[in-house]
């Protein structure tokens, strides 16, 4: 026998197995990360048999998300300069129950309230009236005033905004890393000069908890399960995203944990929240 | 030439071990893969390994002799002889050597290696008289399904004994007089009210030697004496008058003041325990059976971490409170496994509970000072299938009563409500005690009953004290725990504390 035609022949057939197992490796590894078009396409084919329409199959996310959770811990704790950030210095405490976490503080005309999360603050001043126009000026005027107040603009969202009455009002929630978080929110009235009325209950991104180990639910697959749904949505489906939720029976906790969620938008702003990890529908 | 063959060989090797990783990568590092594997796993588990566990016993639900016997001793041992008395507890080595003999001895009896010559019933007054000679008295402190004095003794539900006995709470042994050289065991079942004795085909050498030793080392005047003999059991005492408190005639009185140590109680170490090492709140959570990859948590204003799961909620406060809730909705935690409700009965239910206590805390730090011990009755009631079983944080022997953080009333440091093997409740003060250099003085029981007697101000013609013995309290604010005594009344549940 020939010994060495032998391996020769190993060498090459190794090499062509190993081209096929690498090639394998990325394809398995490409899959984890994204949807495959297929089943985008059957996942949007079988919603529409079951009356389910969506706006476009662009608004699927092709992107397979992180099972991770965002610890977030309360403004109110956490924030040691918030009160002269809010108030301007020379504040004081006007009333107090520490036992319930509940503190009134004062300074001239403003007024913040704290109970435990929660914030209500005011300033009783004349405002100085705007038109629908302005928006966008104000907007940007605001920001600048939420970083005074320690609320910096790459940590929140501007989720709805309007005018009335002559003032702008807005409501924002935290963002992290680029991911929403849902259930956590400040309403505000602005006007020109200064920031009016901020009420709400507000937190701060303090770590996450990524498992590596267990991936989330594909998003085609949630959809899918749509069709089980006692009452299905009725509106066409605008848009999907990927964010993290926080339940609001623990909005009261020093720190609370937002967990993956997939959020489903309607046109008649029915929203659909489904947890990313079990497919469970959270809220409608 | 020998080069170029070398190199090919090598070739080929790096080939094949690169081929090998390969393979390994498409298997494990893939999404699909081990999910199937997984499977494979779980089915191999469900459908051969545990009917295979289960047909050899070996399965979770096998009571763990290790694990019972571990929760289950006796809160004191008393040696007697005719003139010296003797108590020791848990933590002390005497204890431990004299249990050890004893349990060796019982087993032996309990499995046949020890012959029984003969077996008769004994009146209760004979039965008391025991105590008056040579004899150890086992206290357990509270009634017992005898399967559980079984198991912890023997490792068998089961034996010889089985017919005679229901519920058990003490064991007597006794080294007869100067005239026989036989050992009698004396056994009350307190479903029956009937005393067995047992006289065995064993010499009493032995065990006599070892009591004579430990009086010979121990000589101090014994101040110890029963309450039936001092006719505390009977509620007309020698002049006629009628006592307020009527006592159980095993309850021991000591009738001088005297000292007792301290305990050292370290409030601030579960908090600083837990913060070390964050995998030590998952090694809990794992106990509970909460999927750290699904569950929902927060931290609560006061700092408690709060875990919610399917079933239940997990409260791990920063004072050691372990406080687990099933949902209302929920089924709870399976901690029994039977498909047959009726099967799940008092001793199912302390097995299983004597497990997982053991898991919970497996991971939590270990103390030579503190142990563990069933701390409440545990004989078949009336809601069969639904049991509350309580434990108690000994340290050097004595149990350590808690304090209710919403009632303020004192507690066990475990309580467990299980539902047809589902657990539907679980507190614990996780507490660590140290020992103390400080000695406190303790009142003679019965100086500190008659202030029991004012403050409970009894309705009734006299109040029956069933049960005396040392403990510590713990209010957890006090660094210090000194001494106390624990009352069991009948009519009142309530635990009661008196210095």
């Amino acid at each position: 026998m020939n010994w060495d035609k032998a391996k020769n022949i190993l060498i090459i057939f190794f090499l062509c197995v190993n081209l096929c197992l690498c090639t394998i490796l990325v394809y398995l590894k490409r899959s984890d990360l994204v949807l495959s078009d297929t089943a985008i396409e059957s996942t949007v084919e079988l919603l529409n048999q079951h009356g389910i329409t969506m706006a476009d199959d662009d608004i699927i996310p092709k992107e397979k998300f992180k099972n991770q959770s965002y610890n977030l811990t309360a403004f109110t704790i956490e924030n040691e300069n918030m009160l002269e950030a809010w108030l301007g210095a020379g504040y004081s405490l006007s009333e107090e129950n520490s036992s319930l976490y509940q503190y009134i503080y004062k300074n001239g005309n403003r007024q913040l309230t704290i109970n435990k999360t929660g914030l209500l603050f005011y300033s009783d001043k004349s405002a100085v009236l705007a038109s629908p126009k302005e928006e966008k000026e104000i907007e940007s005027e605001l920001t600048d005033k939420l970083k005074k107040f320690n609320l910096k603009d790459d940590a929140f969202y501007f989720q709805d905004v309007w005018f009335e009455n002559g003032l702008y009002h807005c409501i924002i929630s935290p963002m992290v890393n680029d991911t929403k978080i849902i259930g956590i929110q400040l309403e505000i009235a602005a006007d020109h000069e200064e920031i009016i009325s901020i009420s709400g209950n507000w937190f701060t991104f303090s770590g996450v908890d990524t498992f590596e180990n267990s991936g989330l639910l594909d998003i085609t697959a949630v959809l899918a399960n749509m069709i089980f749904l006692e009452e299905k949505p009725t509106n066409m489906i605008t848009e999907i995203f990927y964010a993290a939720f926080v339940p609001e029976d623990y909005i009261n906790n020093k720190i609370v944990t937002a967990t993956p969620v997939y959020v489903f938008q309607c046109t008649d702003g029915h929203e659909y929240i489904f947890d990313a990890r079990s497919g469970e529908l959270l809220v409608s | 030439m020998r080069l170029k063959k070398y190199l090919k060989d090598m070739t080929l090797v790096l080939l094949i071990f690169i081929s090998l990783i390969l393979v390994f990568q498409v298997w494990f590092s893939s999404n699909i893969v081990p999910n199937e594997a997984k499977n494979i796993s779980e089915t191999f588990q469900e459908s051969i390994l545990e009917p295979v566990l289960s047909f050899f016993k070996l399965n979770k639900n096998s009571t763990s002799s290790q694990d019972i016997s571990s929760v289950f001793w006796p809160q004191k041992i008393v040696l007697n002889d005719s003139n010296k008395r003797s108590v020791l507890y848990y933590n002390s080595e005497e204890y431990q050597h004299f249990y050890q003999m004893s349990e060796d001895f019982i087993k032996n009896i309990m499995l046949g290696n020890i012959k029984i010559k003969s077996k008769d019933t004994v009146t209760l007054d004979e039965y008391f008289s025991v105590l008056k000679g040579n004899s150890i008295y086992l206290d357990y402190d509270n009634l017992y399904d005898f399967r559980l004095f079984s198991v912890s003794i023997c490792g068998e539900a089961d034996n010889e004994w089985s017919n005679d006995y229901s519920s058990v709470r003490e064991c007597m042994i006794s080294l007869g007089d100067n005239v026989l050289n036989n050992v009698s065991v004396y056994m009350r079942d307190y479903k029956s009210g009937t005393v067995f004795r047992y006289i065995l085909e064993e010499n009493k050498e032995a065990l006599e030697k070892e009591l004579d030793r430990y009086f010979l080392s121990h000589q101090s005047a014994s101040t110890l004496s029963y309450s039936f003999e001092l006719n505390f059991h009977k509620q007309e005492s020698g002049d006629g008058s009628l006592s307020k408190l009527v006592f159980d005639p095993l309850i021991l009185f000591n009738l001088v003041a005297t000292e007792g140590k301290s305990i050292h109680s370290d409030q601030n170490w579960f908090q600083d325990w837990l913060e070390i090492e964050s995998s030590r709140a998952g090694s809990i959570l794992n106990t509970f059976q909460i999927n750290p990859m699904t569950m929902l948590k927060y931290t609560d204003m006061n700092n408690a971490r709060v875990f919610v799961e399917n079933d239940g909620t997990l409260t791990i406060s920063p004072n050691g409170l372990l406080e687990y809730h099933a949902l209302e909705s929920g089924q709870g935690l399976r901690i029994y496994e039977t498909e047959d409700k009726s099967a799940f009965d008092i001793y199912a239910a302390a097995s299983a509970a004597a497990n997982f206590v053991y898991a919970v805390n497996e991971d939590l730090p270990k103390s030579a000072f503190t142990s563990i011990r069933f701390s409440t009755d545990l004989i078949e009631n009336n809601s069969q299938g639904s049991y509350t079983i309580e434990f108690d944080l000994c340290a050097g022997g004595i149990p350590v009563m808690q304090t209710d953080p919403v009632t303020g009333e004192r507690c066990h440091s475990i309580t467990m409500r299980i539902e047809n093997g589902y657990l539907k409740q679980y507190r614990q003060f996780v507490r660590l005690y140290s020992e103390s250099d400080s000695t406190e003085p303790v009142t003679p029981v019965i100086n500190a009953m008659d202030g029991l007697i004012d403050t409970l101000n009894p309705q009734t013609e006299y109040l029956s004290v069933f049960n005396v013995s040392r403990c510590y309290v713990d209010d957890g604010a006090a660094e210090l725990l000194a001494p106390q005594w624990k009352v069991g009344v009948e009519g009142i549940q309530t635990i009661l504390t008196v210095k």
